[in-house]
């Protein structure tokens, strides 16, 4: 379905792709992982012919994107990261406005906003002014305009950003759906939780490189040890902690010491040594699965809010 | 507070485009206006009047006015024929032509009216008091004195018939004394008055009516719509702009789009103030509507094309408001909108050909004020078309070379 070959891009001096390559099947929800400015947005843009690649090529369900980029947009719905809507207009006003830009016209864009209004559950507030839209509901307009003309291939470029844990939920809901109607999405996102929620494969990407592709679960088990054992401390003790450097494979969270090795005893005895050496008070430990953090923290040495 | 301060002072010291802008503007305007009206104050010498003559007489003493006149610093005189004259006051491209009817020269021997005329436009009543200012003194020195100096010694000769010859002399002498150019007297200067018609009738439209409303109403068209180009930032802002570029359609039709929501603004804007200005006015709409139609359009195409122009060419709101302001007041300026162009310098008049105001003012001046036909003001029309598509051609260059930088 998407096919991404040697996709390199740079502006000026910055290097924000560097040779890419990706495959997306057909109905798959793909994740695109990675910290801001890893190049998730650079390669969303490519892929929604905003942008023009230095070198490469992409083919959409088997068309070149670069020699029939208008062809390829007709495929495509995009969610950008900006609530790109005209607040001034209602949400059908919005859908009517950016139905026709696609070619929809009279009864059947009619019946295509009363449709997408109801799967997105504002039905009831179609005919408001978006400036009177919660932020949750706005992100669900923002959906909504992406699957006017009904595209077969999605692109989401962080479609939760700034919204309360109920509304992304609600998105996360029709994102199930939209899945389950066999359309392709490619999800971009640092938010973790969304991509072990949604995604069923995954590509990390730091400093424009790919740095491992493939299911959770494979992903799992590309980072040394199978186990990782979390030492809770005080919160003393985790007031201090931040001042002291921590030898490799032990990092500092909000709740106390993770470290990741093959023997769990040994890796419980490493972490409870580092404590008492430097006098940290133990509050709990917790023995845990390698989570895809880690494996983020292991394949790009740092951490996804970095 | 400080606090405060400095960082608004950090945020316009970093677009250093609009603060250049910003800095530029008012220096301009100050030259500009010290210009203007520093030249008004300045000797005519430096800013000599044009003035027209058409010597239908053609006689020595014809040959002796002209060479006379043109031999003055504060006029330009051009030699024309009559009827060309004449098209030119009317179209406003001169302020007067001065007309030496033929039977000049007898009239002045047969102590007549000299047959003297100036046609002139009273639209350019300043101009014409300078002229008359410039051209009433060599005039009586050339006609005026040698009529009355003849005139006086034909009474006296008549009542008088055996007068010594001596004492003639003498009344000569002294009429020559009496009679210097610098020491007459307006009674006498009118003697021999030139005979002023306009070419265009007094009872129409007022000319400062003309001059307000067209004035007026392009200059805040053109205010208008550099919120066209704070329309465009503001999509690019929101992201409705990236939206608008993965949609099927070309980005130029985006820039089109743009462009037809202006144009339509434009035109309800410029029907707006001519409504009010019939209304309360008087101003009438009904003296040639087709003409006033095409340039009304014309003026808005060309005020879009500059909305346009300023989307596509800046990159922040601040540059369009700075960048706006500048040119908009330069052409306002220049152009006629905030000072009439009779009493510009010349040079500044020349300059006003490259304002959107110099063209459209003039167009409605055509229609209003020197009521000419359609096929007159074509030109003028031509041009303001002819403005707005090499303004959109510009705007097309900058926003497909700004379009990687708009996502």
């Amino acid at each position: 379905m998407i096919e991404i070959r040697n996709l390199s891009k740079h502006f000026g001096d910055v290097k924000a792709l560097k040779n890419i390559n990706l495959s997306v099947q057909q109905g798959e929800f793909f994740g695109l992982l990675g910290p801001n400015g890893a190049g998730k947005t650079t390669t969303v843009n490519i892929l929604s012919t905003l942008l023009k690649p230095d070198d490469g090529s992409v083919t959409l369900n088997g068309l070149d994107l670069l020699s029939d980029p208008r062809g390829a947009k007709r495929l495509l719905g995009v969610v950008p990261q900006e609530l790109a809507l005209y607040e001034e207009l209602s949400a059908a006003d919005n859908l009517h406005f950016w139905g026709k830009l696609y070619g929809m016209q009279g009864n059947s864009l009619k019946a295509r906003i009363r449709h997408l209004l109801e799967f997105m559950g504002l039905n009831d507030r179609g005919n408001d002014r978006l400036t009177t839209f919660s932020g949750g509901m706005k992100r669900r307009v923002n959906l909504a305009v992406a699957l006017l003309h009904d595209p077969v291939i999605l692109f989401l470029d962080e479609p939760t950003v700034g919204i309360d844990v109920q509304s992304r939920h609600r998105i996360y809901e029709i994102l199930g759906k939209l899945h389950q109607q066999d359309k392709t999405i490619v999800y971009t996102t640092h938010y973790l939780e969304e991509i072990e929620r949604l995604c069923e494969r995954v590509a990390i990407i730091d400093q424009g490189e790919i740095k491992a592709e493939g299911t959770l679960d494979s992903l799992r088990q590309l980072i040394q040890g199978d186990s990782e054992v979390l030492v809770m401390l005080d919160d003393i003790s985790l007031k201090t902690a931040p001042a002291d450097p921590l030898p490799a494979g032990v990092r500092l969270t909000d709740e106390g010491l993770l470290g990741s090795g093959d023997d769990v005893n040994d890796l419980v005895q490493k972490l409870v040594t580092i404590c008492s050496a430097r006098g940290w008070n133990i509050r709990d430990i917790e023995l845990k699965s390698a989570s895809l953090e880690t494996v983020f923290l292991q394949l790009t040495g740092k951490e996804l809010r970095d | 507070m400080l606090a405060i301060a400095l960082k608004d002072l950090k945020i316009i010291l970093g677009d250093r485009k609009a603060l250049v802008l910003s800095f530029l503007l008012p220096i301009f305007l100050v030259g500009l206006f010290a210009f203007v009206y520093g030249s008004m104050g300045a000797p005519r010498e430096e800013h000599p009047v044009n003035l027209l003559i058409a010597d239908q007489d053609q006689t020595d003493l014809s040959a002796v006015i002209v060479t006379r006149l043109d031999s003055l610093k504060s006029i330009r005189l051009t030699s024309i024929c009559l009827e060309e004259a004449r098209q030119k006051v009317t179209r406003g491209d001169y302020p007067a032509v001065l007309v030496l009817h033929k039977g000049l020269a007898d009239s002045i021997s047969a102590n007549r009216p000299a047959g003297l005329e100036m046609q002139y436009d009273p639209a350019q009543e300043l101009e014409m008091g300078l002229l008359q200012q410039a051209i009433m003194l060599p005039l009586f020195e050339i006609i005026g004195r040698p009529a009355l100096r003849e005139m006086v010694l034909e009474e006296v000769r008549g009542d008088y018939p055996r007068l010594d010859p001596k004492l003639i002399k003498q009344i000569e002498n002294n009429i020559d004394k009496s009679f210097r150019s610098d020491n007459i007297s307006p009674r006498l200067q009118n003697r021999n008055a030139i005979i002023m018609t306009p070419l265009i009738p007094v009872e129409r439209t007022s000319w400062a009516l003309v001059q307000a409303v067209a004035g007026t109403a392009v200059m805040m068209l053109l205010f208008s719509v550099a919120g066209l180009g704070a329309g465009l930032l503001v999509e690019r802002e929101s992201g409705t702009l990236k939206r608008l570029l993965i949609t099927p359609l070309h980005p130029m039709q985006i820039l089109y789009g743009k462009l037809l929501s202006t144009l339509v603004i434009s035109v309800l804007q410029l029907a707006v103030v001519f409504i009010f200005a019939w209304l309360v006015f008087g101003l009438d709409l009904t003296l040639n509507p087709s003409a006033l139609m095409l340039v009304a359009l014309a003026t808005a195409f060309a005020c879009a094309g500059f909305g346009l122009f300023l989307a596509a060419v800046s990159t922040s709101r601040k540059q369009v408001e700075m960048l706006s302001t500048l040119i908009i007041l330069i052409m306002s300026a220049i152009g006629g909108s905030m000072i009439p162009l009779p009493i510009m310098p010349v040079i500044m008049q020349k300059l006003a050909a490259i304002s959107v105001n110099y063209w459209s003012i003039q167009g409605f001046f055509d229609i209003f004020w020197r009521e000419l036909p359609l096929w007159d003001i074509l030109p003028r029309i031509f041009i303001l078309f002819g403005m707005g598509f090499l303004l959109i051609a510009v705007a097309r260059l900058f926003f497909k070379r700004n379009l990687a930088g708009l996502v």
